[in-house]
């Protein structure tokens, strides 16, 4: 290296590019491309997208809060059918079902649905999202998974509760954490 | 054995073995996600997510880890003179069977070593994923004996071995220096982390051990398998066992038990199919995910090659939702493993030498 003047050429040549570059980012304002004002505004919608799903979320589901609060179960499941026409898919509607469902004691059907909720969305098992709900999702396989099982010894051919079974797993695993 | 015990490269096999398992099971102790506290393919998968590879908001991370492992390897091999670029052995091979080695890993849910991190966990399911990475270990050895071969890698002129460690050097910049374009979850098991100088270190620290020993998990089957206890590498897999184990043991975090374990399906077949392939190629590029970090810290650009195919194979499997989750495996991840396991019997046809 560095033997023949080409050597030496392409020495300074690379010096000159590696300040040439040191320059450019030392005295860069805002990028002409404007592609960090890009990059933080992506990061920011993420975020605004986020928070406004939240309050989306509580906008439309508080009537049903209000009923499940006020004791009034099978009209809260009522409204929530209702909201599932207007919002199809929406997971926090399969959580609410699962919360009431739970609190009628109608276990499987709990289960089925907190499982389906938390693949929509595992925010829901992530203690650190405002959407939380892992002491909810505690307790239903706390209380149900036990029972289940009892029944499913009992009966088992029954394919429906061997299914709620393994979603009552899946919910289990979950709230273990791993890697997803 | 007296002779294997006053062996001092013996000893170093058995202190990466057991601190790849103790630092494995802190590293969840200190913010990691449950039994990932050292997961290859999910490093990968989070990396590649943080440089825009994917965009599953939850799993995007620069793991300081996986960085450390390349660094570590790189300082301690020029530490001891053992910094050689290499390469020319079937470099396209190669790098796709690095991202079919993150196809097999997303699939189980893990490479070799969170294999082993939820066996020593309690973990039962992983079992199924335990004989697949034994059964495509054997197959890979019965490959190799019948004449697959890649071919010999060349010493390479132009110091190519340091590209992918300069590359690594990047991403330390990148994670010190936070650039816009780098994405950071602020939830989901991404958001879950030890503390970025703590990782550091483990990485820079295991990464130089695994250097100087050679140890890898698929290296310790295929060694127990050829040489029994006379090989130290089976000792570094047994101290590893022995170190996590105990570990797990101590800080509670042992769970015996088939079902709600973390990060584990019931799908027992993929998970032995996808640890199979995992195995298999392994045998054949020489090394698990973990040492084609380590063999691209030494200078071996066809292992460099490899680990460009793990952060490419990082970005599909989420993109394509290959990856599996604990409700299972998706049809596009069964199918990503088959295709695996058809380019691993494409590729043993291909580079087999019959003349011998």
């Amino acid at each position: 290296m560095l033997r023949d003047r080409f050597d030496q050429l392409m020495i300074v040549a690379l010096v000159g590019v590696l300040i040439f570059t040191a320059v450019l980012m030392a005295g860069a304002g805002p990028r002409e491309d404007n592609r960090d004002a890009q990059a933080a505004k992506r990061q920011l919608e993420r975020e605004i997208l986020h928070q406004a799903r939240v309050a989306y979320i509580k906008r439309h589901y508080t009537p049903v809060i209000t009923l499940r609060d006020s004791g009034a179960l099978p009209d809260a499941l009522l409204k929530l059918e209702e909201l599932s026409r207007t919002l199809p898919g929406e997971a926090h509607n399969d959580l609410l079902s699962g919360d009431i469902m739970l609190r009628m004691g109608q276990f499987d059907r709990a289960i089925s649905k907190l499982a389906s909720a938390v693949k929509h969305n595992a925010d829901y098992v992530d203690s650190a999202s405002p959407l939380s709900q892992r002491p909810l999702i505690e307790a239903a396989v706390s209380e149900s998974l036990p029972l289940i099982r009892d029944r499913l010894r009992v009966q088992p051919e029954n394919r429906t509760l061997a299914q709620v079974l393994k979603d009552g797993y899946y919910l289990q695993s979950r709230l273990a954490g791993g890697c997803e | 054995m007296s002779s294997t015990l006053r062996d001092r490269h013996f000893w170093v096999v058995v202190a990466a073995g057991a601190g790849l398992g103790i630092l494995g099971v802190l590293l969840a102790v200190w913010g990691n996600p449950q039994n990932s506290g050292i997961c290859v393919s999910y490093f990968i998968e989070n990396s590649s997510g943080a440089l825009g590879l994917h965009d599953n908001e939850r799993m995007q991370y620069l793991r300081p880890e996986l960085i450390g492992f390349v660094l570590g390897s790189i300082l301690c091999a020029s530490l001891f003179r053992e910094f050689r670029s290499r390469g020319g052995s079937a470099p396209l091979a190669r790098l796709v069977s690095g991202i079919f080695l993150i196809v097999g890993s997303a699939v189980f849910i893990g490479c070799p070593i969170k294999l082993f991190l939820r066996l020593t966990a309690g973990d039962i399911t992983s079992v199924a994923g335990l004989v697949g990475l034994v059964a495509g270990v054997w197959i890979g050895l019965q490959g190799l004996a019948r004449g697959i071969d890649l071919g010999r890698a060349e010493d390479e002129r132009g110091a190519t071995g340091m590209l992918v460690p300069a590359g690594f050097v990047l991403l330390l910049v990148f994670l010190l220096a936070r650039p816009t374009f780098i994405l950071f979850s602020d939830r989901g098991s991404a958001a879950q982390h030890a503390p970025l100088l703590i990782s550091l270190a483990v990485g820079l620290t295991l990464g130089a051990l695994a250097q100087r020993s050679r140890f890898c998990i698929t290296g310790s089957v295929r060694d127990g398998m050829l040489m029994g206890s006379r090989s130290p590498l089976f000792w570094g897999l047994l101290a590893f066992l022995a170190g996590a184990f105990v570990t797990n043991l101590a800080m509670g975090r042992f769970n015996f038990g088939l079902y709600g374990q973390p990060g584990a399906h019931l799908e027992y077949l993929w998970s032995f199919l996808g640890m199979l392939l995992v195995g298999w190629l392994s045998v054949l590029i020489g090394g698990c995910p973990f040492r084609q970090l380590i063999k691209a810290g030494e200078g071996d650009a066809d292992a460099g090659l490899a680990v460009i195919g793990m952060l490419l194979g990082g970005g599909l499997v989420q993109s394509w939702g290959i990856a599996a989750t604990a409700a299972g495996v998706s049809m596009s991840g069964k199918i990503a493993v088959l295709a695996g396991l058809a380019f691993v019997l494409v590729m043993s046809l291909l580079f087999r030498d019959r003349t011998a």
